[in-house]
């Protein structure tokens, strides 16, 4: 068994990304590895509430939320870059996420196996 | 014994990254590091697109199958979406032209995860 952290660094919809890490997570998972997901960048754009879904797509946000289910129960989003974008923590729309610092993050992000960027 | 994988999410043409993951498994073949397999995967997986057979990219991923015998394998499900399969596939699909060829393997992402339990390092490009 693995430590996989997943980060998470492109906005959702606009390109395959998001939906692409979110597949790879959730299919390492199933094959029993231990998945941490970090959102930073314009990751960060994944965890945010009122996304406008387009047509024909899933919800991110969603699909995030289910995520304990498949036991991912660990998520990170870097303060900076929420800050940065002009967000709160009051427009994260996932519940048990951690806001982190800089520092926090990547101590965190180094305590693992392997690092696979989306 | 320890294996490195190597996971490609780059296409083809970003040059850089490409070039420089063909090199770094040439140095660590050289240096007798065992590499497990090449995954493709996202974008990635247009490298094993055969219309690319002419190119020296191309070319090189075969030369580290044939001589070096290193698995490449590409996720069936992101290379379907991207009209990257095999003669098997294409003939389900009902198109004439398959667009992936050996050495190039399709595999399920399973495959992946499967040999990453005995991997020691995952190196991305």
């Amino acid at each position: 068994m693995a430590d996989i952290h997943i980060l998470m660094t492109n906005a959702p919809y606009g390109t395959i990304d998001a939906e692409e890490g979110l597949e790879f997570a959730l299919a390492a998972t199933n094959y029993g590895h231990e998945v941490r997901m970090f959102f930073i960048g314009d990751g960060i754009l994944q965890v945010l509430k009122g996304q406008q879904v387009p047509d024909g797509e899933k919800s991110l946000l969603k699909r995030l939320s289910a995520l304990p289910f498949f036991d991912i129960e660990e998520c990170y989003v870097s303060a900076p870059c929420l800050a940065q974008k002009g967000y709160s923590t009051d427009d994260i729309g996932l519940a048990d996420i951690s806001v982190v610092s800089n520092t926090e993050l990547m101590t965190k992000l180094r305590q693992c196996d392997h690092t696979v960027t989306f | 014994m320890k294996t490195t994988t190597v996971l490609i999410t780059s296409p083809p043409h970003d040059n850089a990254r490409i070039n420089e993951a063909q090199a770094f498994l040439h140095a660590a073949i050289a240096q007798g590091v065992n590499i497990d397999h090449v995954f493709f995967y996202q974008a990635g997986v247009y490298n094993a697109n055969s219309a690319l057979q002419t190119t020296a990219i191309y070319k090189q991923w075969c030369e580290l199958a044939q001589n070096h015998h290193i698995p490449l394998l590409v996720c069936v499900t992101a290379a379907a979406k991207r009209g990257v399969f095999s003669e098997a596939e294409a003939a389900e699909l009902g198109v004439a032209q398959a667009t992936l060829l050996p050495p190039f393997e399709q595999v399920g992402i399973a495959d992946f995860f499967t040999r990453l339990h005995d991997c020691e390092r995952l190196v991305q490009f």
